[in-house]
């Protein structure tokens, strides 16, 4: 052996002693508590799901990729596995393959009731993106509007626009829900009269060509649901409540720096994470800048990502009026967001 | 496996056949069965996404509400059996017409079947939400997506049909003063037979893969509209059972359309 320990060797062992100074720091931080295994990897590789494309509805996990949150809070490394129309189920990737994903209230309710343990534990939007898009000229402006219209909606978008109309006590017989899947071009030609689509998304793009849209986001008209869930599974919260904080840490500070500069946050989702996607660097700051409208909740000293009590209860009564019979508890976990809070309280928003 | 040696012949050999038949359904069966829990059992995706053939007959037969299951699929069934069937006839008529144009001007053909092909080529789901601009999301608009996935294949393998016939005997026909349309009609499309027929059976599959897909894109109704929502709503043992009985369904009509080519074949056989 020892003829073979020249520089190559000693090079390596040099930047894992490296690798292991600049994660030792975090790990003190983040697990002073746990009795965990300090390995120089830590937590291992934070693998989450994306709910859709690497777009900027994920700006936070990338600033928190490329600012070393991850690494900060003893992790090796991420690994964002994107979505998209043709992936399959998020629930079904983080019950199988991913440490946590992004999945939407509705969806994740209905896998759980049908015992999938599976627990949402921490939400990015305050408010549900989810809006009722329409022409200037026949706006669409409370639900009663929605009688006698043709509305589109995206068939990943029914789950929420049957719980929606149930939610209100609307009667589905007089709204003509008919698929679209992806472009609503048919609104600006008439075909529809409005289209189930998001404030950060349909919206900027179509108003960006120079449509007059009109929006009514689901989450304004009596409807309280929370976006963006973060959701990962009970043996993970029972088992790895460390790295569960861990995880929900970085994902708090990138999101931070989201809220801080967006300009920046668009520039490496245009330019680092979304490069294959060719995204328009206009529209993606305007959808950035939307969605974090939806983060805030306008309360001074927000700890962004959780939600209160109160929040999680009206979304739980939101998902149940599509039949589900689940409680908050069911369906939250909010403690381990909480405790970073209680651990950190500089976090909080100002 | 299944040999049958004391009977008579007649009767032995339609005991054969059926014996045979159901042999190879069984065995098909099996297979499948085989196969797709061994895969469900190597791919690492969730139980609760990935169910088993058990998890469908439970939601099928055996659950508790496995009769309430049943008529709402077989409720969604009966709507995109109709959309696959107004598909299925329109693209049939418009390829059998097209053929017929073709077969008639070589001109006409040059023109058009590099075009035909090459348009099929293009994906439907990308063509479809323009097709439902223009023809409406109604019987229209279904019979149209369904008819545009339909004709092609069908088009090609028809065309092939009328082609492929024996120049000497349309060259008699001629000499003793045809037509050529009653070459056609008595010649060329009464040899065509069978590769019609070959077109009319695969297309029983293409239209309902049709009609899926004008449910998804235009109606939202029948199996197509809901295998989309489960996956969505994460009803997944509903998704996988009205794929089982799709197949099943789709298996049973292309046997249906064998037995009838069958049937013709025999009045039809050319005798030479």
């Amino acid at each position: 052996m020892s003829p073979q320990f020249g520089r190559r060797k000693f090079l390596t062992s040099g930047l894992a002693v490296g690798g292991l100074a600049i994660a030792t720091p975090s790990l003190l931080t983040s697990c002073v508590s746990a009795g965990k295994d300090p390995g120089t990897s830590g937590f291992g590789v934070a693998s989450q799901r994306l709910a859709w494309v690497k777009n900027t509805q994920f700006a936070g996990s990338f600033l928190a990729d490329k600012n070393g949150y991850y690494l900060q809070a003893g992790f090796s490394g991420a690994n964002l596995v994107a979505g998209g129309p043709t992936a399959p189920p998020i629930e079904s990737d983080v019950l199988t393959r991913t440490f946590a994903g992004v999945s939407q209230v509705p969806i994740v309710a209905s896998a759980i009731a049908q015992g999938a343990p599976l627990k949402i534990i921490g939400t990015v939007y305050q408010r549900y993106a989810g809006c009722v898009m329409s022409m200037g000229s026949a706006p669409i402006t409370t639900p009663a509007d929605l009688y006698g219209k043709k509305i589109g909606c995206a068939s990943s978008s029914e789950p929420v626009w049957r719980t929606f109309i149930a939610a209100l006590g609307l009667d589905s017989s007089r709204i003509n829900t008919v698929p679209v899947q992806g472009d609503p071009i048919g609104m600006t030609t008439g075909e529809i009269d409005g289209y189930l689509g998001f404030v950060n998304n349909q919206v900027v793009e179509l108003r960006d060509k120079g449509f007059d849209i009109r929006t009514m986001i689901l989450a304004d008209v009596g409807f309280p649901l929370a976006g963006q869930t973060y959701i990962t599974t009970q043996d993970n919260i029972d088992n790895n409540r460390d790295k569960v904080k861990a995880f929900l840490h970085a994902e708090i500070r990138g999101w931070k720096d989201v809220l801080a500069d967006p300009r920046h946050a668009t520039d490496i989702t245009v330019n680092d994470y979304g490069k294959d996607l060719g995204l328009n660097p206009r529209t993606t700051l305007q959808a950035c800048v939307v969605g974090n409208d939806l983060i805030r909740n306008g309360q001074p000293g927000q700890h962004i990502v959780d939600i209160t009590d109160a929040a999680a209860e009206a979304n739980t009564k939101s998902v149940n009026a599509g039949g589900l019979t689940l409680t908050s508890a069911q369906l939250f976990e909010l403690g381990p967001v909480r405790e970073i809070y209680q651990a950190n309280p500089t976090l909080a928003l100002p | 496996m299944t040999t049958i040696t004391a009977s008579p012949p007649a009767r032995g050999a339609i005991a054969r056949g059926a014996l045979r038949t159901l042999a190879t359904l069984g065995g098909t069966v099996v297979a499948v069965v085989t196969i797709w829990t061994a895969f469900i059992h190597v791919v690492n995706v969730s139980p609760f996404v990935a169910k088993s053939p058990l998890d469908v007959w439970r939601y099928l037969v055996t659950g508790p509400s496995a009769a309430a299951n049943r008529i709402e699929i077989a409720g969604n069934l009966l709507t995109t059996l109709t959309d696959a069937a107004l598909g299925y006839v329109l693209g049939l008529v418009l390829a059998a017409g097209v053929c017929v144009l073709f077969y008639f001007s070589r001109t006409v053909e040059g023109m058009f079947v590099p075009a035909v092909t090459a348009m099929h080529a293009v994906p439907m789901v990308t063509v479809a939400p323009i097709l439902v601009l223009i023809f409406g999301r109604g019987v229209g608009g279904v019979a149209v997506i369904g008819a545009a996935i339909v004709l092609v294949p069908a088009l090609l393998t028809m065309l092939q049909g009328v082609r492929a016939c024996p120049r000497t005997d349309l060259d008699m026909c001629a000499a003793y003063g045809g037509t050529t349309w009653s070459a056609f009609a008595k010649i060329a499309l009464p040899h065509a037979l069978p590769t019609w027929f070959a077109a009319a059976r695969v297309a029983v599959t293409s239209s309902v893969v049709g009609s899926l897909l004008a449910e998804w894109l235009a109606t939202g109704k029948g199996l197509g509209g809901q295998m989309l929502r489960d996956a969505n709503e994460f009803q997944f043992a509903r998704l996988w059972s009205s794929v089982v009985v799709l197949t099943v369904v789709c298996v049973a009509i292309y046997q249906l359309v064998t037995l009838l080519e069958t049937a013709v074949a025999t009045r039809m056989n050319p005798t030479r």
